[in-house]
């Protein structure tokens, strides 16, 4: 039962921190001068929220039509500085479809391949041989195990994509307003305890 | 993991609050609160509903994380009192985060460690919006 808040609190919580600091220092670090100006907006965070917690599934298909509407506005634009901006959007997008479901060697880590391992072993599919000829019970089983395992897959989603996407949107708005308050970035120079 | 406090480990969380400079600390911070959202409320006796948000997250969250992402939420909204709570935000979760640390140094269990550091996170904001009170009825007594 405390897996989802463990996790939150840990490694998926730090993950979540980690990919927007290391997104905003390539993206977003030096170039905007105001809110209005970062490449993705407070309205689309919010969306990317409300995707997460309510429809996970549907996240990665989320972010590849975003990807897509930016990448037909990148082709029309010819202004250069226009066009930084627009890839940097591009980059939000593919962060986050990897992110849901990037694969090795090229995404070290995503909340897929994280799924695939906190899968109970009980509900790992078995590929049946050619030709296998299973009984009524069996292929009964089967078909429940098959549910149990939908079921589980779609918990987890709920659990833990809202898990991760809470730190990851809460943290992109907090840098979003560090980085772009009167005084400039401050950031680290609060006292300690 | 055993997703269990034992009196030993409430006694180590208690004894970090109580001792000086974290509860000065704590102490500070609720002052500042007062400084920062106190004196914008409309009418005497009203306390600032951001604190009672804050204590209501706390009160109410089942992670830590829960308490940071509603700080950096709020500092990240355009509307609202979000420049006050930029004032203040950093300071809040740099309090969060040495909460975190001596959690960790307490249990190496993660059952407890979460358990722990929400324990300390309600005794900490206690000792803020107690300073907060208090700063709030010294200057009603003006």
């Amino acid at each position: 039962m405390l897996d989802v808040p463990i996790a939150a609190d840990t490694d998926f919580g730090e993950r979540a921190i980690l990919e927007v600091e290391q997104y905003v220092k390539k993206h977003a670090a030096h170039q905007y001068s105001g809110p209005e100006e970062w490449p993705i907006a407070r309205s689309q965070i919010s969306g990317l929220r409300q995707i997460a917690m309510r429809e996970p599934e549907q996240l990665k298909d989320f972010a590849e039509h975003q990807r897509q509407k930016v990448a037909a506005r990148l082709e029309a634009t010819t202004k250069e500085e226009r066009k930084q901006e627009l890839l940097g959007e591009i980059a939000f997008w593919e962060l986050i479809k990897n992110l849901c479901d990037g694969k090795p060697p090229k995404t070290h880590w995503s909340l897929a391949q994280a799924r695939e391992q906190a899968l109970p072993p009980e509900l790992q599919e078995e590929k049946l041989p050619a030709g296998a000829q299973l009984t009524k019970e069996q292929q009964q089983a089967r078909k429940e195990k098959q549910e149990r395992r939908k079921q589980w897959l779609r918990q987890w989603n709920r659990d833990y994509y809202a898990a991760f996407f809470q730190r990851f949107c809460a943290h992109y708005l907090y840098l979003m307003a560090r980085r772009t308050q009167e005084g400039g970035d401050r950031h680290g120079d609060c006292e300690e305890f | 993991m055993n997703p269990l406090l034992t009196p030993e480990l409430i006694h180590q969380a208690d004894s970090f609050l109580d001792r000086e400079d974290v509860h000065h600390k704590a102490v500070q911070l609720g002052q500042q609160l007062f400084e920062t959202f106190g004196s914008k409320e409309k009418g005497k006796g009203q306390v600032s509903s951001q604190i009672r948000n804050l204590q209501q997250t706390v009160v109410s969250a089942t992670r830590l994380a829960d308490i940071e992402d509603f700080v950096k939420n709020q500092m990240g909204r355009n509307a609202g009192p979000y420049r006050e709570w930029r004032q203040v935000g950093d300071t809040i979760l740099q309090q969060l985060r040495e909460l975190r640390k001596a959690a960790d140094q307490f249990t190496p269990d993660p059952g407890q460690r979460l358990l722990l550091r929400l324990h300390l996170a309600r005794g900490w904001v206690r000792a803020v919006v107690g300073a907060y009170l208090y700063a709030k009825a010294h200057k009603e007594m003006e």
